[in-house]
């Protein structure tokens, strides 16, 4: 399938999100400080609309009960079962990895174009 | 999003559409000051949020089933469309949570009547247009008489097909103050299903202690259904009552296999006691215990879950589940690719027909049609 | 039968209760205790083994009936003694002395006599640390304690932050941990999530799964992980119990590993090298034809060492894994209890 344009990028200023047709469920397209990706909105785990979730941050730890704030605005919760995925890769943030899948994007002429 | 197999939804949870709606319903019979103590009590009432984290990160519900307006499960349009025409679920047997333990057992009684009553005038009639809503009828075991008034009231009424009990009870389920109502259940034929709920205090109580995370409390959903599994069959509750039932909810399906051997070893070693059983343990187990699917046990490879299921006798125990809204919500679809193909229908269908006595239903193309029939 | 076969768990007893008396000091040596054969469940019939119960004492209290039961009859090379102790007492204080006794008792009544065969277990009050600590130091260094040794019941579940110290002290002296159910003569909670079941068999067959509990704690409170050298093994069996509970926690440690970032790892990972449980003849599959099945399903050949339960009435024979491949076999009767307990490697433990 050829790359698309799927909306306009002043639609969705960072931190946006907006849903939009293809794949199984559609794509999410996200704006995370100014780069934009597009994630399937379906999830590995259970087929869940993934991209419907939270966008949040997480916690790091180095030592028990420690639990550290990171990474606000770069997490995508899937909305069932709460799995943690980088926006920017669509991986999962434990191991072994579990991941989104995700599409090239490119801006042009104004426009998000989507390699899907 | 619909598979080919019909799918029968053992646990979904309707919520009213406030605490003035539940209440609204509440017969005078409890009285002015029961009244007004609800009244004031249970928009505040504690217990969901006692531990960190509960419910991954969206409190227990599915992110994308918030309504608009009202809790999570209250809006009858979203939930049709989320379960029948996302989901692909054909029937949904539901089972309020209206209740949490109270210390005065008044209380506890006062609201299982009025979501009796709810439940009766909404999700069972108003909402219930397309006939494919099923429900329970909440009783509290430890108001006896009532909870038998209330099963003998709503047993011949259209829609209910069974009793639902906590497992947090002050005693284990063969006491005999309990009995009466596990007769009434059995006369009418109303299978008792046993859900968690949210609790707090001594209900939490382990027996080694109070765990500290949700992680560590969440299985013991399990822990807190195999006593009264064991009591009911060690106390001769099931002999006496071949026509009872019970469905464990939420707990797991695994566990059941190593629990009816380890109830038939000991058994055999220390059965003196025990001497109304006629049978061995896992043979009313088998016969009279159900468990619903959701959260469907995880392995990692889902093939090690089989042996399990093999040796319990999967084929007539387990009742598909997805516990629509909350958040370890199981699709049909997802789930039952997951089970062996041979008793995908079982579970996904035909144990909860013969269960809740539900009409057969026609399996044409392999879809329901669209005008279900009669509810019993 | 050539294998090398290690009994992981049988239980000496006292001729009577108050010998114990001898080995503690006043003010706590002429003090109440609950004697050894108080009940607060008690069986219907006898919860001993006819060859154990010997007219003079206690059962299990007699080396010759035990040394034929199980050196004899089993064939066994050596095994781990894991004394009882009296419950959870109120008195901290009373519970570190009877722990202390028990451990001298021990030494001087049944592992001075053979130091090649019987091993031994330090017996601590986990609910007092600082003592617990003092009692695994005096003891680590004696070539026959191969492991510190708890009561399934607390108060607290056992990867909570009190006890941290202790489980510490016990990985820096390379010791295990083994959780044994003791007495119910104490300050107990019940013995299921549901409160008090009303028979013993309803009792006995639920009280060992309680360990899930504890397991679930060590695991979420992050010291298996801290830990990799320390191994927890679960005396009373439950393996049979193990995969069903944990299955639920591999579906929610994704979820909610933002909770607890402390736990990086997939809660079944820890098993192999730090969990392991004793054998039980009262739990498994009731047809033998299903045994084999099972013992793979469980993992057994990893998670499983054969224990006697010596002088109870569940007493497992080493036969009673005959029809197990002879690999599986070997690990399960005693190169499973090889790997877990280094002392035993120094000695020269052999058919």
């Amino acid at each position: 399938m050829a790359p698309r344009r799927v909306c306009r990028i002043d639609d969705l200023p960072p931190g946006g999100r907006k849903i939009v047709d293809g794949g199984r469920r559609g794509l999410g397209l996200f704006n995370v400080g100014g780069t934009v990706v597009a994630l399937s909105n379906y999830c590995p785990h259970a087929g869940a609309p993934v991209c419907r979730g939270g966008v949040t941050g997480t916690t790091e730890s180095e030592r028990r009960y420690e639990a550290k704030w990171v990474r606000q605005g770069e997490i995508l919760r899937c909305p069932w079962h709460g799995w943690e995925f980088e926006l920017k890769t669509g991986r999962s943030i434990t191991r072994p990895f579990r991941s989104v899948q995700t599409y090239q994007v490119t801006v042009e002429e104004g426009w998000i174009v989507v390699d899907d | 999003m619909a598979g080919l197999e019909p799918v029968i939804d053992c646990d979904v949870h309707p919520y009213p559409r406030s605490a003035q709606e539940l209440l609204s319903y509440l017969p005078n019979t409890f009285g002015a000051t029961i009244a007004q103590t609800l009244e004031t009590w249970y928009d505040k009432r504690p217990g969901a949020g006692v531990f960190t984290g509960s419910g991954a990160a969206t409190g227990g519900i599915r992110g994308d089933a918030i309504p608009v307006s009202g809790p999570p499960g209250s809006d009858p349009e979203l939930t049709d469309r989320q379960l029948f025409d996302e989901a692909g679920v054909d029937r949904a047997i539901l089972i309020p949570l209206t209740l949490n333990p109270m210390a005065n057992p008044m209380h506890e009684a006062a609201l299982c009547s009025a979501t009796n009553r709810w439940l009766a005038d909404t999700w069972l009639s108003k909402y219930n247009d397309h006939g494919r809503y099923r429900g329970s009828i909440t009783v509290s075991l430890d108001m006896p008489e009532l909870a038998v008034a209330e099963i003998e009231t709503y047993a011949m009424q259209e829609g209910f097909v069974q009793v639902s009990v906590p497992p947090i009870a002050r005693s284990q389920y063969s006491a005999p103050q309990y009995f009466p109502v596990f007769e009434a259940a059995a006369r009418h034929g109303l299978p008792v299903a046993s859900h968690t709920v949210r609790t707090l205090g001594m209900a939490l109580l382990t027996p080694v202690g109070f765990v500290s995370y949700y992680f560590e409390s969440h299985p013991a959903y399990t822990l807190g259904y195999y006593p009264h599994v064991a009591s009911l069959v060690m106390g001769g509750v099931f002999e006496r009552l071949p026509n009872l039932h019970l469905v464990c909810v939420e707990g797991g399906v695994s566990w059941i296999a190593p629990f009816m051997w380890r109830l038939d070893h000991y058994w055999r070693a220390f059965g003196e006691e025990l001497p109304l059983l006629r049978k061995p343990p896992s043979e009313y187990i088998r016969n009279q215990v159900h468990l619903t699917t959701q959260p469907l046990d995880s392995p990692p490879n889902h093939r090690d879950l089989f042996p399990y299921l093999e040796w319990m006798g999967a084929r007539q125990m387990l009742l598909f589940s997805s516990d629509y809204p909350h958040w370890d919500f199981d699709d049909p679809a997802e789930a039952l690719k997951r089970l062996p193909t041979d008793c995908r229908s079982d579970i996904a269908w035909r144990n909860a027909t013969r269960l809740y006595q539900l009409p057969e239903f026609e399996v044409a193309s392999s879809k329901l049609s669209p005008t279900p029939p009669a509810l019993r | 039968m050539t294998e090398l076969i290690i009994d992981a768990a049988s239980h000496p007893f006292p001729v009577a209760s108050d010998d114990l008396r001898r080995y503690m000091s006043e003010p706590f040596a002429h003090l109440r205790f609950p004697t050894y054969d108080a009940y607060f469940y008690p069986p219907p019939h006898t919860e001993y083994m006819a060859t154990a119960i010997d007219a003079g004492g206690l059962p299990g209290s007699d080396p010759t009936l035990f040394d034929k039961e199980i050196f004899g009859n089993a064939g066994t090379a050596g095994a781990i003694l894991l004394p009882l102790t009296r419950g959870l007492l109120p008195d901290l204080d009373m519970a570190n002395e009877i722990c202390s006794a028990t451990n001298r008792w021990l030494a001087d009544q049944w592992l001075a006599r053979d130091p090649d065969r019987l091993f031994g277990s330090i017996r601590i009050n986990p609910a007092d640390p600082v003592r617990a600590i003092r009692e695994i130091d005096e003891w680590a260094t004696h070539p026959q304690m191969v492991q510190i040794a708890v009561p399934l019941q607390a108060h607290q579940p056992y990867g909570q932050r009190i006890y941290r110290p202790i489980w510490e002290r016990a990985a820096f002296h390379g010791l295990p941990v083994a959780v044994h159910a003791d007495a119910l003569a104490g300050n107990e909670f019940w013995p299921t999530a549901a409160g008090y079941p009303f028979t013993y068999a309803e009792f006995a067959a639920q009280n060992p799964i309680n360990y899930t509990v504890h397991l679930l704690s060590l695991i979420a409170e992050g010291v298996l992980e801290e830990q990799p050298d320390l191994t927890f093994v679960f005396a009373d069996g439950g393996l049979d119990m193990l995969f069903p509970i944990l299955w639920r926690s591999n579906a929610d440690w994704r979820p909610l590993r933002s909770v607890t970032p402390w736990v990086k790892r997939n809660p079944l990972t820890y098993l192999k090298n730090q969990v392991r449980f004793c054998s039980n003849s009262l739990e498994g599959p009731t047809e033998r034809e299903a045994i084999p099945k099972w013992i793979a399903s469980v993992d057994a050949e990893h998670l499983l060492m054969y224990a006697s339960n010596y002088p109870f009435s569940s007493f497992q024979a080493p036969s009673a894994f005959n029809q197990i491949a002879p690999a599986t076999r070997a690990r399960i009767l005693g190169g499973a209890a090889l790997e877990c307990y280094p002392k035993l490697r120094r000695k020269h433990v052999s058919p």
